[in-house]
């Protein structure tokens, strides 16, 4: 009888320990799903400009670094669709991030508390941010949006493109990548070079 | 710096020596070395993919394992993270990027870090065989669970 008592007690003894990890787990993945929650950026792959709002966004149609699509104030304004390069690789479109000339932004108005919006910007299209295959020119100075046409000599997609510096001017602005390869960008019209 | 002279290296202009082996072994020395690093603070890297691991190594190497630290546990200033965020993405996109995220350059700082990192570490695109590849979590996520 008593060892039965004793293994009575010792399994609710051990079902309670049980029943407390399990709570411990639960607390746990709660605690980082909050956490996870709490943290999530709601600035990641948006972006104010002159315009309104814009958005890099997946296929899936969430905002994400593999983007096919990038939304002014929720209306696609330049779709990529299944494109790949010379290696088999999907090609996304993307902000450039590390090299501050690629975008320009408006003049800040000395009292204003407004966002810094885009006038410009440089889109890149490739596998990844570190190996690009053309950029695109994102122009926000005139009434409507303009798209540019690609540019980088790149044929087949075979190579990895690097951005340098842009030097962002009225009529015409000038883009230069890694060679240094410099390309004339005519506001609202095309794009030509290696010059 | 000497010509070259190791018949596996390809001279350039007859005076530097280059071979991208060397430097793919050493950025993987480097990524293991602050892997290493965040170990010792007791992060729980052994718990993570080596998909997730190559983009844990992103931040070492931008801001340095100290900074790693305090971005991983999301420990970084206001000041500091002003600081970081100016130096790479220069005044008016770190502006930006704090503006965006409530006036908060923590997060303006952490937005970018997170987006810098996702567009450039996809592991399946330098995989021979990228099927094969771990399904790799944001930054952001990674962050959270090797705490």
């Amino acid at each position: 009888m008593k060892t039965a008592k004793l293994f009575l007690l010792l399994s609710i003894v051990s079902c309670s320990k049980m029943q407390a990890a399990d709570c411990n787990t639960q607390a746990l993945k709660t605690e980082a799903v909050k956490a996870t929650v709490q943290e999530r950026e709601p600035g990641m792959y948006s972006y104010s400009i002159r315009l309104g709002e814009l958005n890099f966004v997946g296929a899936d149609g969430k905002p994400g670094a593999d983007a096919r699509t990038i939304t002014l104030n929720g209306k696609p304004l330049l779709t990529i669709k299944g494109e790949k390069d010379a290696q088999g690789s999907a090609l996304s479109l993307m902000i450039e991030d590390v090299k501050p000339s690629s975008t320009e932004y408006e003049a800040k108005v000395t009292g204003q508390a407004d966002k810094p919006k885009i006038r410009r910007m440089l889109v890149l299209l490739g596998p990844v941010a570190n190996c690009v295959k053309q950029f695109i020119i994102l122009d926000f100075t005139g009434k409507d949006a303009f798209v540019s046409e690609r540019f980088g000599y790149n044929p087949g997609h075979t190579s990895c493109l690097a951005f340098k510096r842009a030097k962002w001017g009225k009529k015409e602005s000038e883009l230069t990548l890694d060679g240094p390869l410099t390309y004339v960008y005519y506001t609202g019209g095309k794009v030509i070079g290696p010059i | 710096m000497e010509s070259c002279t190791h018949p596996q290296l390809t001279p350039l202009q007859g005076q530097t020596c280059f071979a991208p082996e060397y430097a793919i072994n050493t950025a993987v020395d480097y990524g293991i070395e602050n892997l290493e690093a965040l170990k010792g603070f007791g992060f729980k890297i052994d718990g993570v993919t080596d998909g997730d691991k190559a983009k844990l190594i992103y931040p070492t190497h931008h801001p340095g394992s100290g900074d790693a630290r305090g971005f991983i546990n999301n420990t970084i200033g206001n000041d500091r993270a002003n600081v970081l965020l100016n130096a790479q993405a220069g005044a008016a996109k770190s502006a930006q990027y704090a503006a965006n995220n409530g006036d908060s350059y923590v997060k303006g700082h952490r937005a970018w870090l997170c987006t810098v990192v996702n567009n450039r570490i996809k592991l399946s695109e330098k995989m021979c065989g990228p099927s094969k590849a771990t399904a790799v979590r944001t930054l952001l996520d990674i962050t959270i669970v090797v705490r």
